[in-house]
């Protein structure tokens, strides 16, 4: 008789226990016992009632993620007006397909991915109007500063990124930011592989320009004062 | 060195951009929760919309059923009288050839024999006897002369032959004798009994007419995703001409008056007037001569029941069109005034411009009258009128048919 794998059997015994409490097993219309490692009880309530339409759930919902998908949006975005656009699109998206969602992985990551997409979809035009250029021509033209490794507030770095052409700027948000591969780039933007590396190249070298300027500014203003 | 400068700077952004405080905004959410709204309301409309079509068809349905029951009474005495040939088909080998000596003789006359009697068709009557049998099959015929008829002897047929059905008058039953006649008398005689019969019982093969059918009847109008829809109506008559069996082709012209309320968005007019403020709304009343252009296939088909499909395309002639522009807060157009009026007379033809599709079911009500109901789509193939919008109908149409 083959004996049957216990996967916690691997696990320390504490790890064992915080998995085996925070795993919540939900009712979901007629797939039953779903394990759901990271979604807490209170989410599992809100996502039941998005999933039956439940006006007051898609508002906690909405209030839960409002923040983090904001940051998200404003990232990719020209400025706060479209990321207020892409903001309600992605919301639209997650209210109308979560009955689609995969309880196995955790709702922030597939909130986050429909935000990333429907950004993508938003400048989809103009990010495909990326031109390859030689990376090797941009290796050189970056000039790097030791102060800019001084932090730089959150207006001021989103600054940066919205003065970003979409093209640059999505390729750099998803490569340095989310962490996407420049295959998985080309895949989700429909562009060659090369011109990913490219513009994610020539993103940098704008933003790191940016950030120099930027700290010469504040320390011309700190001479003054 | 590059590399680790470059990750610096992705490392700057990453850890900058991630730490993002929003605090939530109200208005936003508001934005969201009517556009959720709408999108419930539409939905509740494509459900009502399409229950109504489906309880449209339902109808259509169980209308051809019920008025077809004569038909389905017919169908089933004659799949009974087929019964006993088939059960005996294995007691014969395929390729014997049968001698009506050795199958007894059924007079029809006789009760207890196979002839099935309809009350509801008092004339008509299925009968397969081994005379019919012999006939039909080429066996020696010259044996029947010399068989020995005995008219009283009643049995039950048997008999493994392919018997056709054969319709049977019971009132001018032929008597025959095979020892009197001759035997090629016999079968001409027997031939153009069955023949002259047959005609008049089987429902007589008549030749399709043309007709002229009055139409009127509800639809509702909509520009497409602007999700509001308007009860409009239509008159007309069309004419229709057979082609081929089952197939026709109708020509015709409805008068409609079409009501419908849209966004300014789904307007592009050709030339867009110049406007300081856009309208939030438009209602528009346009009088319009519609010339549907047909092709009507008859899918099922009783003695007095029809059931067809149709498609085709229509004309539109805008006879007359009337906007009402309206605007949210008064608009431009100063003091209170909250709506503007914009006519056009005689300006847009749209010809084949939207595609015609409908299912129609008629009650033949005696030789030249006919009635029926007929649910109808119509999609637009091209922009309709002065805003070149996307206008939908989906209504019901009553029709009064005249055979020509």
């Amino acid at each position: 008789m083959r004996r049957k794998k216990n996967i916690f059997c691997r696990q320390p015994f504490e790890l064992s226990v915080r998995i085996r409490l925070n795993t919540i097993f939900i009712k979901r219309k007629k797939q039953y016992r779903v394990a759901i490692p990271e979604v807490d009880e209170k989410s599992i309530h809100i996502i039941k009632g998005c999933i039956d339409g439940d006006r007051r759930a898609q508002k906690d919902l909405y209030t839960l993620y409002y923040a983090m998908a904001l940051g998200i949006c404003l990232r990719y975005s020209n400025n706060r007006e479209d990321a207020i656009g892409i903001l309600n699109e992605g919301f639209f998206k997650v209210f109308k397909n979560i009955s689609k969602y995969d309880y196995q992985k955790p709702f922030s990551v597939w909130i986050k991915k429909i935000m990333t997409n429907t950004a993508i979809d938003f400048y989809r035009a103009k990010i495909r109007q990326g031109i390859l250029v030689d990376v090797a021509m941009y290796e050189q033209t970056i000039v790097y500063d030791d102060t800019i490794s001084q932090k730089l507030n959150y207006e001021d770095l989103l600054a940066m990124v919205h003065q970003l052409p979409p093209a640059y700027r999505t390729v750099f948000n998803l490569y340095a930011i989310d962490g996407y591969g420049h295959e998985e780039i080309s895949d989700m933007l429909g562009i060659a592989i090369g011109t990913s590396k490219s513009n994610l190249h020539k993103a940098r070298g704008r933003l790191a320009e940016m950030v120099k300027n930027q700290r010469a500014a504040c320390g011309k203003t700190e001479e003054k004062t | 060195m590059m590399e680790k400068d470059k990750n610096k700077i992705d490392e700057i952004f990453r850890d900058g951009l991630s730490d993002a405080k929003f605090d939530f905004d109200e208005s936003h959410w508001h934005d969201i929760e009517f556009r959720l709204d709408k999108e419930r309301q539409s939905k509740k409309k494509k459900i009502v919309v399409l229950a109504a079509l489906a309880a449209a068809i339902a109808a259509v349905f169980a209308v051809f059923f019920s008025w077809n029951g004569d038909l389905r009474l017919i169908n089933e005495s004659s799949e009974r009288t087929t019964e006993p040939v088939s059960a005996h088909k294995e007691a014969i080998p395929e390729n014997e050839i049968a001698d009506p000596l050795d199958y007894p003789i059924v007079d029809p006359k006789q009760e207890g024999t196979r002839i099935l009697y309809d009350p509801k068709q008092e004339k008509v009557l299925k009968l397969q006897t081994a005379i019919e049998a012999a006939l039909l099959q080429s066996i020696r015929i010259v044996d029947i002369g010399d068989a020995k008829y005995t008219p009283g002897q009643v049995t039950s047929l048997n008999t493994a032959f392919s018997i056709p059905k054969m319709q049977y008058n019971v009132k001018t039953l032929p008597s025959f004798s095979f020892k009197a006649d001759p035997v090629e008398a016999t079968a001409n005689r027997l031939a153009s009994i069955y023949q002259s019969k047959g005609d008049e019982i089987i429902a007589p093969l008549q030749k399709e007419r043309s007709a002229i059918n009055f139409l009127a009847g509800p639809d509702l109008t909509s520009v497409r995703g602007a999700g509001k829809s308007s009860l409009s109506e239509n008159i007309g008559l069309a004419y229709s001409y057979p082609v081929t069996k089952g197939l026709s082709v109708s020509v015709g012209a409805t008068y409609a008056k079409k009501n419908y309320k849209s966004a300014y968005k789904f307007y592009t007019p050709s030339n867009p007037p110049e406007l300081t403020q856009l309208p939030s709304s438009v209602s528009a009343v346009c009088d319009v001569i519609d010339v549907p252009l047909t092709a009507s296939y008859t899918v099922l088909k009783s003695k007095k029941v029809k059931f067809n499909v149709s498609a085709g395309l229509s004309s539109y002639f805008m006879l007359k069109e009337k906007y009402t522009f309206d605007y949210e807060g008064g608009g431009s157009y100063g003091g209170d005034k909250k709506s503007a009026v914009y006519e056009v007379n005689g300006e847009n033809q749209h010809i084949f411009g939207v595609a015609d599709f409908s299912i129609s079911i008629e009650k033949k009500i005696n030789d030249k009258i006919n009635v029926g109901v007929k649910p109808f789509v119509k999609l637009p193939l091209t922009g309709i009128g002065y805003g070149n919008v996307d206008l939908e109908s989906k209504g019901v149409a009553f029709t009064l048919g005249v055979s020509l």
